[in-house]
């Protein structure tokens, strides 16, 4: 029964994982970015989730698109500015380009923000709900669900528009793509505001049953990695899945070997997919 | 093309860094200095695998902090002379090149990129967990290499000798056919082998001096600060910062992770100073400059003016 | 790149000049007033200030005003190394104080003993800061194993545990006061129920909880920081955890926001014991004004972190003036001789070791307000157990 509980609960934090990790396959699968400022974007939504609570009582479970838009022209701003000028340039480059904006962003939150953790009490979100012997947060439960709705939501917009369509097109052939009359640095500066946009939201629906400092997002960054690797570079459906797994992953660790070693979970996982299975559980893009 | 510019100027560079202690009494100021050449010799190992190889890194410090933890603990529970504890730290740095490296050589790009990274986390978690063994978290006092007077001075004579030692094993490379492979290897792995280099034996071979450095800077580091923890010799920060340095200075020459080391500790050291709080936006601000103007790092601008070949860019042909 | 190193010299020699020129001596600070612990840094800085402007305020030291140089360690204890050479051989200062963590504080403690100047450490609790100081360290603050024999004496007065289950922060911090509980249970027959150490990073604790209530320990003792503190309560009562004791060490469980709704964990903080150093309703001299002027300057309650500053500065001061002069040896043995029976955190005395036998005391939360416990001299009212089960709350 506790399995099933350690399952359960597996599955709820996974599910924020998966609209993470979403975000980072679609930058990755589209634009081949490898983006080391993932986590710090993340970061960014968590904190205006929290101004956006404290200051203005938004709730977050019903704010989170207008966090999503922000980090999106933030994103947008970021790419015109800087990431576009690294497209197809060594990954070498792109990797230091990419931690620069995020060790620039979080010295930035600690500058205007403060390293001070934060964290909000949303009464709803304390609350537990009980299934028989089963407990759960609903909290969790909100955030699983609006994160599983978005994820779902994003692929829809990729399989059933034309913009979609575009972006699907470019992750398929860059090169052959503007020949279809896609505009390819359009695309890839919405697909990067639509994967920072991702890594944003679930920050902001995290913070209700989580906390945030400037270097929350750090972790987030090498987990959205082990996860895009688990399920297939560049799949979207593979990184839904991917999340949910993981979460599972770790609470079935931390239930059966010790908590701490949680972290260490997502890093042999990590190297035993790109070892034994690179193309992922769900194969390529 | 020999990169290295006659010798005068090197040595003298050396001979007017190791007489500092004869003629600047502030230890806080050859403290610094000796941060700088801790950090040249990490830029300088760290450069055979990510400028001349290609292959970024951003795991080295698992090396950094076997070296500290290897001094440490060997002194502490086997009562051995903390010299021994170096060499142990070098060697067991070697034995885990060779499985970290056996492991993530095989992947490319920044697969192989993060794959450093989890192998560098894992040590860090473990050790921060077996605190049976190690003092996990709490971290302890690193023993001391020299005895007192003079800590300062002593320490600082130690540090020239490795700076040198990684220096010249880098201008060595840096000419030799071997360094002619990595660097064929940096460009394109596949077409390497197609002239008959064996990456996978290249890179291995560039990773083990790579790592035996790395450990014995750690192990000169944790014994200055006198402090082995895992939050100040196993953290991501510090193989970030080996990448920077060299990056910045000039991946791929000799005297790039050097220039490299003084710009960036000097310019946190100054900003930490007069604007506090700010050391993380200066370095996230100068990998972005860098990256975006500087991508020959540092001494490019240096080339320019001494109109030396330039090479096409440590980093790959650029767009 | 020579022009730069020569502008960095010139830079240090007027720096050196401009220090020759004052005089009286001054005290050096190391604190962490950037980086994750920044909080409590800050803290520190607060306290620092307000002894500070209360030594000036009743004449200064020795007939002129006392200065501090403050430096930032940045959270890391390499960095506290390298600013016990900027403020001793730079700034010259003749004593220090710091820095907040256990680690940054174990790095100086080898480097002020060197350099030959006093050390008075605040605010670290690790049991191994006291080992190598060479008589030149002392530290103010009770250390982990002070807390844990607190809480197993406070357990023999109010009715010991059949089995106590440890859980801890996997930080130095919570490590120390892990191992020293493991310890003092140990040696008090109270067999440990299981040792659970969880990182601050994981998002949910049910796992670890669950695993723990399979135990059934009659007590449990957390060593965690505020926000995991919140989050362990509240999820023990996602999983219908009921030990007879939820016990801390101190720091999370301590903080004026533990016990609030918007910062802590509100209701579900309850009935909660911790150890403490000091709490404003202390019945130690000043106490209760100083949680007033503090409160009226800064706008918040102050935690033990500032009122150890504060003293720790006074201390100081004090042995400066005791000594008569500004010379580190001096300073030194007037602080192992130092005796200041009045000061709001208690009696201060060092004893060989150089530590000051601080009294622990612990407290409960009771309907959202802290009331000391034990020991009995100090006790502001009497604990409420055993604690109520969940579903009945």
């Amino acid at each position: 029964m506790q399995w099933l509980q350690a399952f359960l609960n597996g599955l709820l934090v996974g599910g924020v994982y998966a609209l993470i990790a979403s975000g980072m396959a679609l930058i990755f699968g589209v634009m081949r970015l490898v983006n080391f400022a993932h986590g710090a974007f993340l970061m960014l939504g968590t904190y205006l989730s929290f101004y956006g609570w404290t200051l203005l009582g938004l709730n977050p479970y019903l704010a989170f698109p207008l966090w999503g838009a922000v980090l999106f022209a933030v994103a947008v701003g970021t790419y015109w500015l800087l990431v576009r000028r690294v497209m197809g340039a060594n990954d070498f480059l792109q990797i230091l380009l990419t931690e620069g904006i995020s060790l620039a962003l979080i010295g930035l939150a600690q500058l205007v923000f403060g390293a001070d953790y934060r964290q909000i009490n949303l009464p709803i979100a304390n609350r537990i709900t009980s299934l028989g012997p089963l407990h759960f947060s609903v909290g969790y439960i909100l955030s699983f669900a609006v994160s599983l709705a978005l994820v779902i939501a994003l692929q829809q917009f990729l399989s059933r528009t034309e913009m979609g369509r575009a972006i699907r097109a470019v992750a398929q052939n860059r090169t052959v793509a503007p020949l279809m009359g896609i505009r390819v640095e359009r695309v890839s500066a919405i697909t990067f505001g639509l994967g920072i946009a991702c890594a944003g939201v679930a920050g902001a629906l995290l913070l209700p049953v989580f906390w945030t400092n400037p270097t929350v997002g750090g972790p987030y960054t090498l987990k959205s990695f082990v996860i895009v690797v688990l399920g297939g570079m560049g799949s979207v459906q593979g990184a839904a899945l991917g999340g949910l797994l993981l979460g599972v992953a770790e609470q079935f660790t931390a239930y059966t070997w010790a908590d701490r070693y949680a972290e260490v979970v997502n890093f042999v996982i990590f190297l035993a997919v790109l070892l034994f299975r690179p193309q992922g559980l769900f194969g390529g893009k | 093309m020999r990169r290295l510019p006659s010798w005068w100027p090197t040595v003298l560079f050396f001979a007017a860094v190791t007489s500092m202690p004869l003629w600047m009494h502030d230890g806080y100021v050859l403290q610094l200095v000796f941060r700088v050449i801790v950090f040249a010799v990490l830029g300088i190992a760290w450069n055979f695998v990510g400028g001349y190889a290609g292959q970024l890194s951003l795991g080295h410090v698992a090396y950094f902090g076997i070296g500290a933890y290897a001094m440490t603990l060997s002194t502490e529970r086997i009562g051995w002379s903390p010299w021994f504890g170096v060499v142990l730290g070098a060697v067991l740095a070697a034995v885990m090149a060779l499985l970290i490296g056996g492991v993530t050589f095989r992947l490319r790009g920044p697969y192989f990129t993060l794959s450093t990274i989890a192998a560098a986390e894992i040590i860090r978690v473990l050790v921060q967990n077996q605190d049976e063994l190690t003092h996990g978290a709490v971290g302890t006092n690193a023993p001391l290499l020299f005895q007192a007077p003079d800590l300062d001075a002593k320490f600082f004579y130690g540090a020239m000798p490795l700076l040198g030692g990684a220096f010249a094993l880098a201008s060595w490379i840096h000419g030799s056919r071997f360094g002619y492979r990595l660097r064929a290897i940096r460009e394109n792995e596949n077409t390497a082998m197609a002239v008959g280099v064996n990456p996978a034996v290249d890179k291995l071979l560039a990773l083990l001096p790579s790592a035996m450095v790395t450990a014995l800077a750690g192990s000169i580091y944790a014994s200055y600060f006198s402090f082995v923890g895992p939050d100040t010799v196993l953290t991501l920060e510090i193989s970030v910062q080996a990448a920077l340095i060299a990056m910045l200075g000039g991946a791929a020459t000799v005297w790039g992770p050097i220039l490299g080391s003084i710009v960036l500790t000097l310019t946190a050291e100054i900003f930490k100073t007069y604007f506090e709080h700010t050391h993380l936006v200066v370095y996230g601000l100068l990998l972005i400059v860098v990256v975006i103007f500087l991508p020959g790092g540092v001494i490019s601008l240096f080339q320019r003016r001494w109109k030396f070949r330039r090479e096409a860019g440590p980093i790959g042909a650029q767009q | 790149m020579h022009a730069r190193r020569r502008f960095v010299l010139a830079v240090a020699a007027l720096a050196l000049a401009a220090c020759q020129q004052s005089k009286p001596g001054r005290i050096g600070i190391i604190t962490a007033l950037s980086g994750s612990q920044q909080a409590f840094g800050q803290a520190h800085d607060r306290g620092y200030d307000m002894a500070l402007e209360e030594i000036n305020a009743s004449g200064g030291v020795l007939g002129k005003p006392l200065e501090i140089v403050k430096y930032d360690d940045q959270s890391k204890a390499d960095i506290a190394a390298s600013g016990v050479s900027k403020l001793v051989d730079q700034d010259k200062v003749s004593a220090l104080v710091g820095s907040y963590s256990s680690e940054s504080t174990k790095a100086i403690v080898p480097l002020v003993a060197r350099r030959g100047v006093p050390l008075l450490m605040p605010t670290a609790t690790a049991d191994n800061v006291l080992e190598n100081t060479q008589g030149w360290s002392f530290r103010l603050c009770s250390g982990a194993t002070d807390y844990s024999n607190a809480m197993v004496k406070f357990w023999k007065d109010a009715g010991v545990p059949k089995s106590v289950a440890i859980v801890y922060e996997n930080t130095n911090f919570g490590q120390a006061n892990g191992a020293a509980m493991k310890k003092a249970a140990t040696e008090a027959n109270i067999p440990i129920a299981t040792e659970e150490s969880y990182t601050a990073k994981s998002p949910s604790y049910t796992a670890m909880l669950q695993k723990v209530k399979e135990k059934s320990p009659d007590a449990i003792y957390f060593a965690s920081y505020l926000l995991d503190a919140t989050s362990l309560m509240h999820q023990s009562r996602q999983v219908d955890l009921n030990p007879r004791y939820f016990t801390a060490a101190g720091t999370g469980f301590s903080t004026a926001e533990f016990p609030t709704e918007e910062k802590g964990a509100g209701k579900d903080a309850d009935y909660t014991f911790s150890v403490t150093q000091w709490m404003p309703e202390s019945k130690w001299p000043g106490s209760a004004q100083f949680a007033e002027k503090f409160k009226a300057k800064y706008g918040v309650t102050p935690a033990y972190h500032a009122v150890q500053a504060y003293v720790a500065l006074k201390v100081m001061a004090q042995a400066v003036k005791n000594a008569g002069k500004w010379d580190p040896v001096a300073i030194r043995d007037a602080l192992k001789a130092i005796d200041m029976p009045d000061t709001i955190f208690g009696p201060v005395k060092f004893d060989a070791r150089g530590q000051n036998l601080h009294p622990v005391l612990v407290t409960q939360i009771q309907k959202g307000k802290y009331v000391i416990v034990n020991p009995k001299s100090e006790a502001t009212g009497d604990p409420i157990l055993p604690t109520p089960k969940w579903s009945e709350r």
